[in-house]
């Protein structure tokens, strides 16, 4: 097997994961892709949507990845998003309400409702709970 | 000349005063190296986003220009005024009003719009007849990322719908805690990097127009980000150096009281006693 890539996950306010990796699968705004040791230069545009790492162990974690990019060099791979969630830091009660909200705003659409900020807010809830597996 | 009672008075005062100054001092240190270390936690982010961006710009777009790059004639301009919630910073906010007022000129308000962070440049603006689109306040000492995005976004839908054709942001780099420079910077139109980088060709997914597109707000929301970190030191820098010399100053003016105080109280025991000696030898 390839040296596992060294993957690191950064935000704006800290860095969530530095590690080893031998295998990542994340969904690009056109579609799902995973990415092996030793990858072409490459720089993919994410969207709000679960991260698999497969560490050397043999452990598989998950992460709540809202938008960002990939960049992978040399055997590299950094990514870069706005923020980035554990399963374990996520507020179930709370994307399960957001869930609510944003449903019951797009289902009865008024004027005053912005649409396009409804529809991130129900990604996001959604995002949320698909990794705490609560769908 | 004040009585030895005024005095006491007075010195009692101004000491309570020192350790309400003295105690904000603590605070504002303590803060100061929070957000110091936050400022600097971004910074990973801040340069891999540019360095993206440096990719994409090297790389072949097929004639695709993303409109935030575009420049247009100016017609109105948009300013993002970043300014405190709270005074008792010294010059910090007088200063951001400054470069404020500077900036926006004799435009009239068609020709400007206000978007301002913090109390202190809304109320200052407000009272100096500006129109102020729209406000936002208390985070001005802890800005997070999401402030900045909602921020952003505002700015953005204005910008796109060529409300207006230029973003900028007025805020105070912070140099260190005694130095805190106001200056203003055009966000929008972005000015596309042009140094080229050098290393291996990248591929995109799905194509560089599209991770462009993605990446453009993300880049101006960190420059934002940044922007209000900067303001947040500055803010806290300023306010531990004002606080510190409210200190000295107040230490000062204890001492020169307390001169006059044992002034006053030496004179008075000496009148007494003369009197008492002029007293007692007049019995003899």
């Amino acid at each position: 097997m390839a040296e596992p890539m060294t993957l690191t996950i950064i935000t704006p306010d800290a860095v969530v994961y530095d590690g080893k990796a031998n295998f990542f699968v994340g969904r690009a705004i056109d579609g799902e892709f995973g990415v092996l040791p030793n990858h072409a230069p490459m720089i993919i545009a994410l969207d709000v949507a679960p991260l698999r790492i497969d560490d050397p162990e043999g452990k598989k974690q998950t992460f709540a990845v809202f938008g960002g990019f990939v960049e992978i060099e040399n055997n590299k791979v950094s990514i870069i998003t706005p923020n980035c969630e554990s399963p374990e830091a996520i507020d179930i009660d709370r994307a399960e309400r957001a869930k609510e909200r944003a449903e019951g705003r797009l289902s009865n659409p008024t004027p005053d409702i912005d649409v396009e900020r409804a529809e991130h807010a129900l990604a996001r809830a959604l995002l949320r709970l698909k990794v705490t597996k609560r769908i | 000349m004040a009585s030895a009672q005024d005095l006491r008075k007075r010195i009692k005062s101004v000491t309570n005063t020192q350790q309400i100054t003295k105690a904000m001092k603590m605070v504002a240190s303590a803060r100061l190296r929070r957000a110091q270390a936050k400022a600097d936690a971004t910074r990973p982010y801040a340069e891999k986003i540019g360095q993206i961006l440096r990719h994409i710009s090297s790389s072949d777009l097929q004639d695709y220009v993303s409109p935030l790059l575009e420049t247009r004639p100016v017609k109105r301009t948009c300013y993002i005024v970043i300014g405190a919630d709270k005074g008792l910073a010294g010059a910090y906010s007088s200063n951001v009003l400054k470069m404020a007022i500077e900036q926006i000129g004799q435009k009239t308000p068609d020709e400007y719009c206000i978007i301002t962070t913090g109390r202190k440049p809304k109320d200052s603006l407000k009272s100096r007849h500006y129109h102020i689109d729209k406000s936002y306040s208390g985070f001005s000492d802890k800005p997070s990322y999401e402030h900045s995005r909602s921020i952003m976004e505002h700015a953005l839908s204005m910008y796109e719908s060529h409300e207006v054709d230029e973003v900028i942001m007025i805020y105070t780099r912070f140099v260190n805690s005694m130095t805190q420079i106001a200056q203003a910077e055009r966000i929008l139109p972005l000015e596309q990097p042009d140094d080229e980088v050098k290393g291996e060709e990248y591929e995109f997914m799905p194509d560089p127009a599209s991770v462009l597109d993605a990446l453009l707000p993300k880049y101006l929301e960190i420059t934002l980000y940044n922007g209000l970190l900067q303001a947040a030191a500055s803010e806290l820098g300023a306010r531990m150096t004002a606080m510190t010399s409210a200190t000295d100053n107040a230490g000062e003016l204890i001492s020169s009281l307390g001169l006059e105080y044992n002034k006053l109280r030496q004179s008075s025991i000496t009148n007494e006693i003369s009197e008492i000696v002029g007293g007692a030898n007049a019995l003899q």
